[in-house]
């Protein structure tokens, strides 16, 4: 029973894996920034949480996208990057975008910078407000020394 | 003979460590004001925690090595040398405990990294990261650029003979006007002043490149910070290219041009005597080693096969050069693009340049400019004594705010501070290529930070060696403080060991 | 007196200004001459 239900599990994710479309395109940062050359000119997709601010410049906008790894500068219409709600910081996490475009490792237009010049820009999934977790252990730990340093100023008033 | 130091020295070492970790201890309050401003509540805890240790310690310290008296030459070097370890392990704590450090040593690497005004970064997720964590971070490059002791000196410190000899442990001999106190607030003057104008700008080019007002201003004052002490923290993981903004990059030029000059000329230009910047024997140096360096650079670069137009040529080059010269470390590439795509050459030049570093008396670390062209002229005045009759008298000036003639005695000091350097390079060097990095790029990493700089090609991060980041550190220590304090530190040691009573 | 301590204030914020400008002046011909080096570099090579 169990031998089988393995090998059946087997069998449908080997015909998951094989029927899914070819994921060629999706580039990881480090992709991107280690293998710029072979990749550079070639259209790639590339996911990333959108990163501190989208910056408007007119018709077309800078955002940068963060994976795990880097961050990497994307230029697109500003239409498209109309639905970012949310962006990464110290209180959110950023909404989740997926970018297809051409990448240059070194972009005429640009100043010579690595970054994607998009087509199309989806959001994958929503950013949220990161809640702040005060640890009550750390209160404790900063009031003992606290009260340990006012002692030894108090013991020596007169010597510093 | 060595003679073993007494109780009382250690006192008095003590006595002014303390004071020191004291005034660190106070400047804590800052990031925690901008911790309750932001509403930032899990870091302000945490500098609360970091600001009670820090007095605790330096009270006890300055507490129980009561002295009266004051420092000698020697008690200061020891003092302005451990003064930076002891500065490292307390403001490592805020950083460690803001979660985005694997390590405390890490975190330890950054905080010398900040004093020593280097930039290299061992930081995770610095996109998330609070905004009085990343003050604090710049903060240190504040506070180790302008130099520790220049900020006790005008809140702490009475005594100024003994505040004035720390001052000269931390590498700053030249007295620019004859009383310390006031050259230390003609320092506060020159930078507050440049402050002003420079965050004015950077937020000014900020706003119109499309960055909310409030965030462009925190990052312009973060980054007008990091740029005129050389330092070269961003706020953001992709350091300047995240801003993609040609006249930000220009700015920052800029400001790291200006930090990279002597103080003393500063003052002088700002005095009325405008033609000594034309005239200075630092900014003459400065032009050819710049010359030179991009040449390289830009010849190495050329020869890679990235087909870019002038403009862009320029903007990639000149932008690392200049920002390796000076030794900031603010980049438009990031690090393994170094490797994969600038090539040996091109990292030789910009390598070259971080070994030869700004001017004396600024935040710059390195060889430093003056020296450089103290031993050219040296060299330059032994070749035309050859070429003369034996007979002739050969004075050789060369001109430094005012005409100086040149002495064995200047040679001298240039000549082994710099080949301490050379040996700082080559040491950091030879460890790194245990780890199987190639020649360049283990000289590349090694001289940045030996020199202060922070450029990366990549061996920095929180992956690397801890031997490597161990000798990151030493490396970064030791060339903020040009070795003689180190070397003073040395020797106590070893009387301490060996000495007679 | 209190004339010429005017005068004075005057003259050394005067002279600040000017050293600023200076200093901005010389990191300017820093950037074009290393401007005028990139381009001899890039010429030559393409």
């Amino acid at each position: 029973m169990r031998v089988s239900y393995i090998i059946g599990t087997a069998f449908v994710v080997f015909f998951i894996l094989i029927s899914m479309p070819s994921h060629a395109g999706t580039v990881t940062s480090r992709e991107l920034v280690e293998a710029a050359r072979e990749l550079d000119g070639k259209t790639v997709t590339y996911r990333g949480e959108a990163m501190t601010a989208v910056m408007n410049r007119g018709e077309y906008s800078w955002v940068s996208l963060k994976d795990g790894y880097n961050t990497i500068g994307v230029w697109c219409k500003s239409d498209l990057l109309k639905e970012i709600r949310w962006v990464g910081g110290y209180k959110n996490k950023g909404d989740m975008v997926e970018v297809t475009g051409t990448f240059h490792m070194a972009c005429p237009v640009h100043g010579g910078e690595l970054d994607i010049h998009a087509d199309e820009a989806i959001i994958m999934a929503r950013g949220f407000p990161i809640e702040e977790h005060v640890s009550p252990y750390r209160i404790r730990i900063a009031a003992a020394f606290f009260i340990l340093t006012l002692l030894a100023i108090f013991i020596f008033r007169d010597r510093i | 003979m060595i003679l073993k130091p007494a109780a009382e020295d250690y006192r008095i070492i003590g006595h002014y460590l303390g004071k020191i970790t004291i005034g660190l201890g106070l400047i804590m309050a800052v990031p925690l004001a901008v911790a309750s401003g932001y509403s930032e509540f899990a870091p302000a805890v945490d500098y609360l925690i970091s600001m009670a240790i820090t007095l605790f310690f330096g009270v006890v310290l300055a507490g129980v090595c009561r002295t009266g008296k004051d420092l000698s030459t020697g008690h200061a070097m020891c003092v302005a040398a451990l003064s930076w370890i002891v500065a490292m392990f307390f403001s490592a704590i805020p950083l460690y405990l803001s979660g985005h450090y694997r390590s405390y040593l890490d975190s330890c690497f950054e905080a010398m990294s900040g004093f020593a005004t280097t930039g290299l970064s061992l930081v995770n997720n610095l996109d998330h990261m609070a905004y009085s964590h990343n003050l604090w971070r710049h903060l240190t490059m504040f506070i180790g650029g302008q130099g520790i002791v220049v900020i006790a000196l005008t809140f702490l410190f009475r005594g100024t003979a003994g505040a004035f000899r720390i001052y000269v442990g931390e590498a700053r001999d030249e007295k620019i006007l004859p009383n310390v106190i006031n050259t230390a607030r003609f320092i506060w003057f020159v930078s507050v002043v440049y402050m002003i104008l420079g965050t004015a700008a950077l937020s000014i080019s900020a706003v119109a490149g499309g960055l909310p007002a409030g965030k462009a201003i925190f990052d312009s004052i973060c980054v007008f910070i990091a740029a005129w002490d050389t330092g070269g923290f961003t706020p953001q993981s992709q350091s300047i290219l995240f801003y993609h903004n040609f006249s930000f990059e220009m700015i920052t030029v800029v400001i790291m041009f200006l930090g990279a000059i002597n103080f003393a000329l500063h003052y002088v230009v700002w005095t009325g005597n405008r033609r000594e910047l034309y005239l200075n024997i630092e900014t003459t140096t400065l032009f050819i080693s710049m010359v030179v360096a991009l040449s390289i650079t830009a010849w190495g670069f050329a020869g890679n096969g990235i087909c870019l137009g002038p403009g862009a040529f320029f903007r990639k080059v000149f932008y690392q050069l200049i920002s390796g010269h000076t030794g900031t470390g603010y980049s438009t590439v990031y690090p393994v693009q170094f490797v994969n795509e600038w090539g040996p050459l091109a990292m030789l030049g910009i390598t070259m340049a971080m070994a030869i570093g700004g001017s004396m008396c600024s935040t710059t670390g390195a060889i430093k400019l003056l020296r450089l062209g103290i031993i050219y002229k040296a060299v330059r005045q032994d070749i035309k004594k050859l070429l003369l009759p034996e007979s002739t008298v050969l004075v050789q000036k060369f001109h430094h705010i005012r005409d100086i003639i040149l002495q064995d005695r200047h040679v001298r000091l240039s000549a082994i501070i710099m080949f301490s350097y050379m040996g700082l390079y080559l040491v950091g060097t030879i460890i790194t290529m245990f780890y199987g990095y190639s020649l360049s790029e283990a000289a590349f990493e090694s001289v940045s930070a030996a020199a202060n700089v922070g450029l990366s090609c990549g061996i920095t991060s929180p992956s690397m060696p801890v031997v490597l980041k161990v000798t990151y550190i030493i490396q970064m220590w030791a060339g903020r403080l040009e070795f003689i304090a180190i070397f003073a530190l040395g020797g106590m040691i070893v009387a301490a060991l060996k000495g007679k009573k | 007196m209190i004339q010429m301590r005017k005068g004075l204030i005057v003259k050394s914020i005067w002279n600040g200004i000017l050293g600023i400008a200076s200093e901005v002046l010389m990191v300017f011909l820093f950037v074009v001459s290393a401007f005028i080096i990139c381009l001899l570099w890039w010429s030559c090579v393409k």
